[in-house]
């Protein structure tokens, strides 16, 4: 009965359906089943005028924001926060923002200073291992990160060689320097 | 033929490596701070040699660490070719160029970096010396030069014979030499000696023999001609011959001699895998020339102008034309790091130089520019341009773009007018002070746009956030700018970076000079669309 009784509600839409008449069509006995559908939250008893109505989950909430001004204006803050949270999301897989980039930078450096040797050099592979796992960045994303911050600060230099690194004028970089 | 600023030739060298030749000039700052350094090292070496028999304490070890195209060979040949300098003689060797990596092979390569004067100089003063114990009577030496009762009655002189040998009118005999050089040389000093008086190496069987015969040149170098040898040993890797046999120099402590060892980073640390011994000593060099900034802009600047500052004998390369130049080189160093390196803007350059001869130029233009990088480089674009600006306009537009908020506000308003013209948007004729432009998109959405794009972005900040506050007078507010922040659910930003705004200042220039053409259109449309104009 229970599966009949949701059913029925939900076919009933954004406007629900009256309690009383879900009694008629079930009868008197479908009050428990409506208390355990209501427990399990599939759906929600609210009233609508001076009646008790009865909707599906996502259609009450349908109801709520086009009937409800208070519920509106939350809905609509709650909406814009969801798309400010995703913006900055996608921003942050797509081009990393000032913040992570500094961040990257200062790890870089500190980095770059354990692992020099005396005339400075230090292999991407030995920095790309430690800041991948620090700062949980797979090696695309550290390698994409490190050429860009390279390339726009004169700071670095960089030299040929070794297994990996960045590749400037199509020749494999495999080598950094702080100068 | 003529060349730009008036030259005569292309001053820049067109050989992927360096040669002798054009290693005779050596510009920018760091690569000069290299050569004094070397030539301190030299010199103090020289005035501690000068008045006493070498030591094996006058033995000094250099290391040149830089990448590949930096400048190194380059520097390395300069000095070889330093004619100012009296006081050194160098051999240069290729390591790259010897295989298979044995002792022989590198000693051999060793004794043909010298120069031929510097064996004719030797020879010259050794018989001068063999003629001068002759006339002092002593008979061996007579019998060196091969003089005897015949030359006397003849009345030929002991220095005609010496001259005779000298200018290879007659050969040493090798029996007539031998008691002369075993009564007055030790063994490896007579092995170079008969070497050089026959023009002849022999072969080497031992590094004792290499040790003693590379000493005995450092000896006659210093002591005949007051001189320290200078061995440069370019691409030095880890090879085990390279590797062996340079440990051995460096504990042969040659006397009155310089070590140069010229490698790269990445095979300097491949020699602290492969031989930490050797590492340990190259750790302990003298001196350690870091070409630092090698590849920095400053450094390419400098060093482009010293090639046509070196060949301009008119003076016509002024510091007008100088600065041109600069700035033009900055800007492609600055977009294209392709560029950034020694060898590769000496390359371009040397072919900039050439077009600009065929096309007539009087200085090294944007045009002319252009023209060679697209001979040159046929793939080089401007990175992330909707509009393809030509490289030409490119270096213009940067060396010309000061005010770049005005110029990118005056760009975004023409551009929202042509694609009025074109029909896709409604340009409000009223202005509105509150935003840059207005406009109405087909469906009748209020669209204000408003340019942020100062230097300071505290400052940008504060000015979006006031702009912010205007977003109720318009349907849909556009905020352009240069700085990165989050979303906003009451304006579109739309981050203006360096390519965009490359772009807009392209358009603009083409927009009031009414020369737009059809295929231009699609293009400037895309442009719009990603500054959400369309």
């Amino acid at each position: 009965m229970n599966s009949q009784i949701l059913e029925k509600v939900e076919a009933s839409g954004v406007c629900g359906i009256k309690k009383a008449e879900l009694k008629k069509i079930f009868g008197t006995d479908c009050d428990s089943s409506l208390d355990k559908l209501a427990k399990e939250e599939k759906i929600i008893v609210d009233n609508k005028g001076i009646a008790h109505y009865v909707w599906s989950r996502e259609h009450y909430l349908s109801h709520i924001s086009q009937n409800d001004p208070k519920f509106k204006i939350i809905s609509k803050q709650v909406q814009n926060l969801e798309n400010s949270v995703n913006q900055i999301r996608s921003d942050m897989t797509k081009t990393p923002s000032a913040g992570p980039n500094i961040d990257f930078q200062s790890s870089f450096d500190v980095c770059m200073s354990e692992h020099s040797s005396s005339l400075g050099w230090v292999p991407f592979s030995s920095i790309r291992q430690k800041l991948c796992e620090s700062l949980g960045v797979s090696p695309e994303k550290f390698y994409s990160l490190a050429s860009s911050l390279v390339e726009s600060n004169q700071k670095y230099e960089v030299s040929t060689g070794g297994q990996e690194g960045i590749h400037v004028r199509g020749m494999l970089h495999g080598y950094v320097r702080k100068l | 033929m003529t060349y730009p600023y008036g030259l005569k030739s292309n001053p820049y060298p067109s050989s992927p490596t360096p040669t002798e030749h054009d290693a005779k000039i050596l510009g920018g700052t760091k690569h000069q701070g290299a050569k004094a350094a070397i030539m301190e090292c030299i010199l103090d070496l020289y005035k501690k040699t000068s008045r006493r028999n070498s030591t094996e304490n006058d033995f000094r070890l250099i290391t040149v660490v830089q990448d590949v195209g930096s400048g190194k060979t380059h520097l390395a040949l300069h000095i070889k070719t330093l004619k100012t300098r009296q006081d050194i003689v160098t051999t240069y060797v290729d390591m790259s160029t010897i295989s298979p990596r044995t002792n022989e092979s590198i000693y051999n390569a060793i004794m043909h970096g010298f120069s031929k004067e510097l064996f004719s100089e030797l020879k010259g003063k050794l018989l001068g010396q063999i003629c001068e114990k002759a006339q002092k009577g002593d008979a061996l030496a007579k019998k060196a030069l091969g003089y005897g009762f015949v030359d006397k009655l003849k009345g030929v002189t002991l220095k005609q014979k010496a001259d005779d040998l000298l200018y290879d009118k007659t050969h040493v005999s090798p029996y007539a030499l031998h008691d002369y050089l075993a009564a007055n040389h030790n063994q490896h000093e007579q092995v170079i000696i008969r070497n050089i008086l026959g023009n002849s190496f022999d072969k080497i069987t031992n590094l004792d023999e290499i040790h003693g015969r590379l000493a005995a040149m450092a000896k006659f170098s210093h002591n005949l001609l007051g001189k320290v040898i200078l061995f440069e040993m370019d691409e030095f890797d880890a090879q085990e011959g390279s590797l062996d046999f340079v440990k051995s120099l460096i504990n042969a402590h040659i006397p009155a001699s310089v070590l140069l060892l010229i490698t790269t980073p990445s095979l300097y640390l491949d020699v602290q895998k492969a031989n930490p011994s050797v590492f340990d000593r190259l750790e302990k060099a003298n001196y350690k020339i870091d070409l630092a900034g090698a590849n920095s802009v400053d450094e390419l600047i400098e060093i482009a102008i010293e090639y046509i500052r070196d060949s301009d004998k008119t003076e016509r390369f002024n510091k007008k034309e100088q600065h041109d130049l600069a700035a033009k080189v900055r800007v492609l160093c600055d977009e294209f790091p392709e560029f950034r390196n020694v060898r590769s803007i000496i390359n371009i350059l040397n072919h900039a130089v050439e077009k600009a001869s065929d096309l007539g130029a009087q200085e090294i233009s944007e045009t002319v520019i252009d023209e060679t990088i697209k001979q040159t480089y046929p793939g080089l674009k401007i990175k992330g341009s909707i509009m393809d600006v030509p490289i030409s306009d490119f270096i213009k537009i940067k060396r010309e773009s000061g005010t770049t908020q005005n110029q990118v506000r005056e760009a975004v308003s023409n551009l929202v007018n042509y694609v009025h013209e074109m029909g896709n948007v409604s340009k409000s004729s009223k202005p509105n002070p509150s935003f840059d432009v207005v406009y109405s998109d087909p469906f009748g959405t209020k669209i204000g746009i408003t340019i942020v794009m100062d230097a300071n972005h505290t400052k940008n900040f504060e000015t979006i956030s006031n702009a912010v506050k205007s977003s109720a007078f318009v349907d849909k507010l556009v905020i352009l700018t240069n700085t990165s922040i989050p979303a906003s659910s009451h304006a579109t930003i739309v981050l203006v970076d360096k390519s965009k705004v490359i772009d807009l200042l392209y358009f603009n220039s083409k927009y009031t000079e009414h020369k737009i053409e059809e295929p231009e259109s699609e293009k400037v449309k895309m442009l719009a669309k990603t500054i959400c104009v369309i």
